[in-house]
């Protein structure tokens, strides 16, 4: 960090001075700072892009005058103000938490566990790997309907979508983590007579929670993609109802609305690994 | 006697590695193992330690050994910190915390590392690796040290520094010790018995014992000197055949 930002002080100067020198120069003062293919970015430009969309967003709008098909940021914003208003925001992105929630917690913990068994099973791996694989390709929305034939319209086949397609990316996650936990590191363990169990818990797991959290990271973005999918065929409330209802009704200020508050879900579950990614992989 | 190896022959696939060989070391003597790269050095010393089985042949050692490898590859644990990763050894075995920490303090101490106790590996030097991996064996106080090219990638002052230490470790221990090293120096340093090994399959090519006492030797000792010589010239002829494959 510190190095990169000597580099970019030192930039601007370099040009200064090479403006005064003879033309052969002109090669030496090039920088000399290579790319360093470390994952740094930068916050503020982060929201600047997103207030640039926002603006722009905001004259097509106006220029464009029909807020039917393009309502502003600003009809949005009132939209979502007024829906806090009545609670209906409130009722539907709570029925939408919850939904996400528990199929997400009940998809990843099994999908976790299923991949530790890969992972440390011979047999496990021959026996449900193909399962595990097979179940990845199918489109899980697809599975609502066979959901509901057995679980019946209610929050429990809209949960099992989600945890179904939760499952897999969480178990291919788990296992190749394990895989990728360096043989050496379990042996070194062995030498000093670590018990099984304590290298389970000290070189096994630490090993593999940097692939386990992008696991997260991925089955997160699927379940809120199901979610809405779930909500759109078949519920009464949550955000995916909303936009599906707004829709019917060319009220696009809600259906805005209700795709911005997805947007907001997906960043929050990112923001979530993140901080989970900061707090527990400080020495990567 | 310590350790016998006796007829030990081990294959890796096609690959045989080791064909009959047959060490036996002392309670209390140090065998450095000289040899050509990938001639099953490392793999003999797992064999030792009981982490791979052989093909056939046989390891006997004595009941009451406590057995610690300083590895050749880098093997600290990226998310424990250097004084973390020496107390790995120690959290198996009943002792407090508190004398836990004591140890680990004392060991980092011991190896030049103290003041780099909170930091993890990736903010260490190759050298501050290699002596982290060091401490960590040394902490147990073990009376078997299989150590794999320990000094390796450390800079010539420290490599004097360390041998020196082990000799005095050596001194105040007496563990028993089997010394990789691709160095005749360090050989001839440590070693009571210097041994070169052929190519794969690995045997023994000869046998150079040293009887100048451990703590009296010295880069510049004569005695040292003249072996170190010996042990040049043979590891020389050990090597020439094998150039070109
Ligand atoms: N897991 C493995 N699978 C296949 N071959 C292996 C494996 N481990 C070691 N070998 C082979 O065994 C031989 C001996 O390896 P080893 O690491 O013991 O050599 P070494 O004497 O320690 O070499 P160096 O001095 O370079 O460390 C090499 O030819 C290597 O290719
Ligand atoms: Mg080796």
């Amino acid at each position: 960090m510190k190095i990169g930002s000597i580099a970019h002080e030192a930039a601007p100067d370099s040009e200064a001075g090479s403006s005064r020198r003879t033309d052969f120069a002109f090669a030496a003062s090039a920088p000399l700072v290579r790319p360093s293919f470390e994952p740094r970015s930068y916050p503020l430009v982060g929201w600047a892009t997103f207030a640039v969309v926002l603006a722009a967003w905001q004259l097509v709008a106006w220029r464009q005058a029909d807020a039917i098909l393009l309502p502003s940021p600003i009809d949005v914003a009132s939209a979502l103000y007024g829906m806090m208003g009545t609670g209906e925001l409130q009722a539907d992105l709570g029925a939408s938490l919850g939904r996400l929630t528990v199929g997400w917690v009940i998809g990843a913990g099994l999908g976790a566990l299923t991949g530790f068994a890969i992972g440390l099973y011979p047999l496990a791996r021959s026996s449900v790997l193909p399962l595990v694989n097979a179940l990845f390709a199918i489109p899980k929305i697809a599975l609502l309907p066979v959901f509901i034939v057995w679980l019946g319209i209610g929050e429990l086949s809209k949960v099992t979508t989600i945890a179904v397609g939760v499952f897999s990316p969480m178990a291919i996650a788990a296992y190749s983590g394990m895989d990728a936990v360096d043989r050496n590191l379990i042996r070194m363990a062995q030498s000093f007579s670590v018990p099984t169990l304590a290298i389970l818990r000290k070189v096994i797991l630490p090993g593999m929670l940097p692939m386990l959290l992008t696991g997260a990271r991925i089955s997160g973005a699927i379940a809120i993609v199901l979610l809405v999918g779930a909500e759109m065929i078949a519920a009464e409330n949550g955000v995916g109802a909303l936009a599906l209802t707004s829709g019917g009704l060319m009220r696009t200020d809600r259906l805005f609305a209700a795709v911005a508050i997805l947007g907001a879900l997906g960043l929050t579950a990112s923001w979530l690994v993140g901080l989970a990614e900061r707090a527990l992989l400080k020495w990567r | 006697m310590e350790i016998v190896i006796e007829n030990l022959a081990h294959a890796i696939g096609d690959l045989q590695i080791i064909d009959r060989l047959d060490i036996t070391i002392g309670s209390g003597e140090i065998v450095a193992l000289l040899g050509p790269s990938g001639c099953g050095k490392s793999t003999l010393l797992r064999l030792v330690a009981g982490l791979e089985r052989p093909t056939s042949g046989s390891i006997t050692m004595g009941r009451h050994i406590r057995a610690a490898i300083v590895f050749q590859d880098h093997t600290l644990l990226p998310w424990r910190t250097a004084a973390g990763n020496v107390e790995l050894p120690l959290e198996h075995h009943p002792i407090s915390v508190a004398e836990r920490r004591e140890r680990v303090a004392a060991v980092l101490e011991q190896v030049g590392i103290a003041d780099f106790a909170d930091y993890y590996p990736k903010a260490l030097s190759g050298g501050m690796r290699q002596r982290v991996n060091l401490a960590r064996a040394l902490v147990l106080e073990p009376t078997l040290l299989l150590m794999d090219e320990p000094l390796s990638s450390l800079d010539e002052q420290l490599r004097e520094i360390l041998l020196d230490d082990l000799a005095r470790l050596w001194s105040e221990r007496g563990f028993t010790c089997l010394y990789v090293t691709h160095s005749p120096d360090e050989a001839v340093r440590l070693g009571h018995r210097v041994m070169i090994l052929s190519r794969r399959p690995t045997k023994i090519v000869e046998v150079v014992p040293i009887e100048t006492p451990i703590e009296e030797r010295s880069h510049f000792h004569p005695a040292i000197a003249a072996a170190r010589e010996t042990v040049w010239n043979l590891v020389r002829e050990s090597r020439a055949p094998c150039h070109g494959t």
